[in-house]
């Protein structure tokens, strides 16, 4: 194994990072120009602008002279067999430079192989072998980037029988082995918590707290059996509950939310992210274990799908 | 330092399993979840087989069940949001084609482009790259096909003709706006004036060749179709009036990041043709102008015109010679 990376970190000072952000999204881009809302920071999807000449970059490149911006990615495919895109990530890490950006995110995933890109975030096996794989393609692209890379669990829906070894431990070894930082999902926690029949609790337990930059937060779908990372809704009690939890354990980190279905005014996206504020006034651990409930009329999902994210494109403006 | 936790392997693992590395799990798991028949046939697969280096493997031989969920049931989440996912990716990209054939028809047609041009891009925005072509190449498949023509147009083989050449008319300029709106463009840039080609001395003229803006594109179109790819946009399109079926010239350009469509006339479209090839000002228009059936004032005064149109749209960035 490689030795930890020794890079400064890029986390901020802070205790609570850079405070509550909102992920940037098109449908928002004139309210936000327009207003110039009180929103901490911003989030960027990077695939959305690494190549981009138009408007969506005329105005990121405005709101990053007023904003902090975030990079997160879904398209790096760290854990993938694949060789990496080195002109990926050179595109990434000059978009990193142009906009400033304070870190760059991806996911403990990959997206596909044999040069395919699925453009789902898929589940690597833990075990030994990926571990040391993933090690070894972290310490290339932080060598690159220049800086440490943020990796974010991801929702997942199998489980393999090749794991050796569980989620939790795997990424505290990741961070370990790499210096590399964590962007936790707390809704990701809960849904796979809820997929894979373990306590969320025992899994933020695990987290290193110190490697923590980063919190999403997002509503999914419970589908009856399962629940499923679609980002378009409110953000639900228990996942407040589990970002209390870790909030508890010691966790300080930048807050974003992401909402990217049946997406809502910005001011309600920005609302759902304020409401972390109330959330962490009342602290207690949980008491109960989550139970997952049939969905019902008012929360069947809004799409029979239920496509998981990301699913992201943007729209071109025509007259 | 180990890492495993040996209880977990324990009890994840199929007794008599031979290794399987991660390479050959990650060709397994994406030979299931794009399988067009779904993970059964996934599993059955040569692929499938191949990857795992084993004549038979199940799902359940690779995947772990859930309290809720077989093996084969979460294996399909991720197999079901391929789809829905890149379908969902398309028609947000073509928006008007799927309109004009109804989502049922429209997704049939962009199943089968994902079987043949999967993404191999970090961008979704490339998916839709190769989807007009793929259309063309499949012309005869779309005249034989009663779904593509769901309005109940009176078919005869010149109507067939038509419609399809308004569905592939209708990809190229929906494919040409998305491209023209994120990449490279003039918001930032200089653009050539009539002042500029005027201060060239009158001899040089004719030598001279224009330089295009990056974000300029020509399309000729068998219909009109961005009429209706611009009204399926502003939510005023209908299926009950298709586009007129006559040829069309287009200059498809983007100003103050909005994509603008400009109809002009044959000729104009043949000497912006001649010109963005990098033939020099006077041959371009001496060529265009041999096949005027025209008068030359009539032609001069026709091209000033045009010339005044251009620097207005600003589809030149400057004039060269060399």
């Amino acid at each position: 194994m490689q030795e930890p990376v020794p890079f400064s970190t890029s986390a901020p000072s802070s205790p609570d990072g850079i405070g509550l952000g909102v992920g940037l999204r098109t449908v928002h881009f004139a309210h936000i120009l327009k207003n110039w809302p009180a929103v901490d920071w911003f989030e960027i999807i990077s695939e959305n602008f690494m190549n981009c000449g138009g408007r969506p970059r005329n105005v990121l490149d405005q709101i990053a002279e007023r904003y902090p911006i975030v990079m997160h990615g879904v398209s790096m495919s760290i854990g993938s067999t694949d060789p990496l895109n080195l002109d990926y990530l050179q595109k990434l890490k000059q978009l990193a430079t142009e906009t400033k950006a304070r870190w760059v995110s991806d996911h403990v995933c990959w997206t596909g192989v044999a040069s395919k890109n699925t453009h789902d975030l898929l589940p690597v096996p833990y075990n030994e072998e990926t571990l040391r794989h993933l090690v070894d393609r972290i310490g290339i692209v932080q060598d690159i980037l220049e800086r440490p890379l943020v990796l974010e669990n991801p929702s997942t829906y199998v489980t393999f029988r090749d794991s050796t070894m569980t989620e939790w431990d795997f990424i505290r070894y990741l961070t370990m082995e790499t210096g590399c930082q964590l962007l936790l999902d707390v809704n990701n926690v809960y849904v796979s918590s809820v997929n894979h029949d373990f306590d969320a609790r025992r899994y933020l337990d695990s987290i290193p707290v110190d490697r923590v930059v980063q919190f999403h937060l997002a509503g999914h779908t419970n589908m009856g059996t399962h629940c499923i990372d679609t980002h378009d809704g409110h953000v639900v009690d228990p996942v407040w509950e589990l970002f209390r939890y870790a909030h508890e354990r010691g966790i300080r980190a930048s807050t974003l939310l992401e909402w990217d279905a049946s997406i809502p005014e910005f001011d309600v996206v920005h609302a759902e992210v304020l409401k972390a504020k109330s959330w962490l006034q009342t602290a207690h651990a949980l008491d109960e274990p989550y139970v997952i409930n049939p969905p019902s009329m008012e929360t069947a999902p809004s799409r029979l799908a239920g496509i998981p994210q990301p699913a992201l494109y943007a729209t071109a403006e025509v007259e | 330092m180990a890492f495993s936790d040996p209880s977990l392997a324990e009890e994840n693992a199929l007794t008599g399993n031979s290794h399987r590395n991660l390479h050959g799990i990650q060709r397994w798991m994406q030979a299931m979840i794009v399988n067009p028949d779904g993970v059964r046939s996934g599993a059955a697969s040569d692929e499938a087989r191949i990857a795992i280096q084993s004549k038979s493997v199940s799902i359940e031989d690779m995947i772990l069940p859930s309290r809720a969920l077989s093996s084969q049931r979460r294996l399909e989440v991720y197999a079901n949001a391929y789809y829905a996912r890149l379908l969902e990716c398309l028609r947000d990209e073509y928006p008007a084609l799927t309109s004009l054939l109804g989502e049922e028809t429209f997704n049939a047609f962009a199943f089968e482009y994902l079987q043949t041009h999967p993404s191999r891009s970090y961008t979704l925005a490339d998916l839709g790259q190769a989807f007009p072509a793929f259309l063309e190449s499949n012309r005869a498949v779309a005249c034989a096909d009663d779904n593509a023509n769901p309005i109940g147009v009176e078919e005869d083989t010149s109507t067939d003709q038509s419609w399809v050449d308004l569905m592939i008319d209708l990809a190229r300029v929906e494919r040409t706006y998305c491209e023209v709106f994120s990449g490279p463009g003039i918001e930032q840039t200089a653009t050539l004036q009539a002042d500029d080609i005027a201060a060239v001395p009158a001899e040089e003229v004719g030598d001279i060749r224009l330089q295009v803006a990056p974000c300029v594109r020509l399309l000729k179109l068998n219909s009109r179709a961005h009429e209706f790819a611009i009204a399926t946009r502003k939510g005023t399109a209908s299926t009950d009036q298709l586009p007129e079926s006559v040829p069309t010239y287009l200059v498809i350009t983007r100003l103050n990041y909005v994509v603008r469509t400009i109809v002009v006339e044959q000729e104009e479209f043949q000497l912006l043709q001649l010109l963005i090839n990098g033939d020099t000002l006077g041959d371009s228009i001496a060529q265009v102008a041999d096949e005027s059936p025209l008068e030359e004032p009539e032609w001069l005064a026709r091209m000033a015109g045009w010339f005044e149109k251009w620097a207005a749209g600003r589809l030149f960035v400057q004039c060269v010679s060399w």
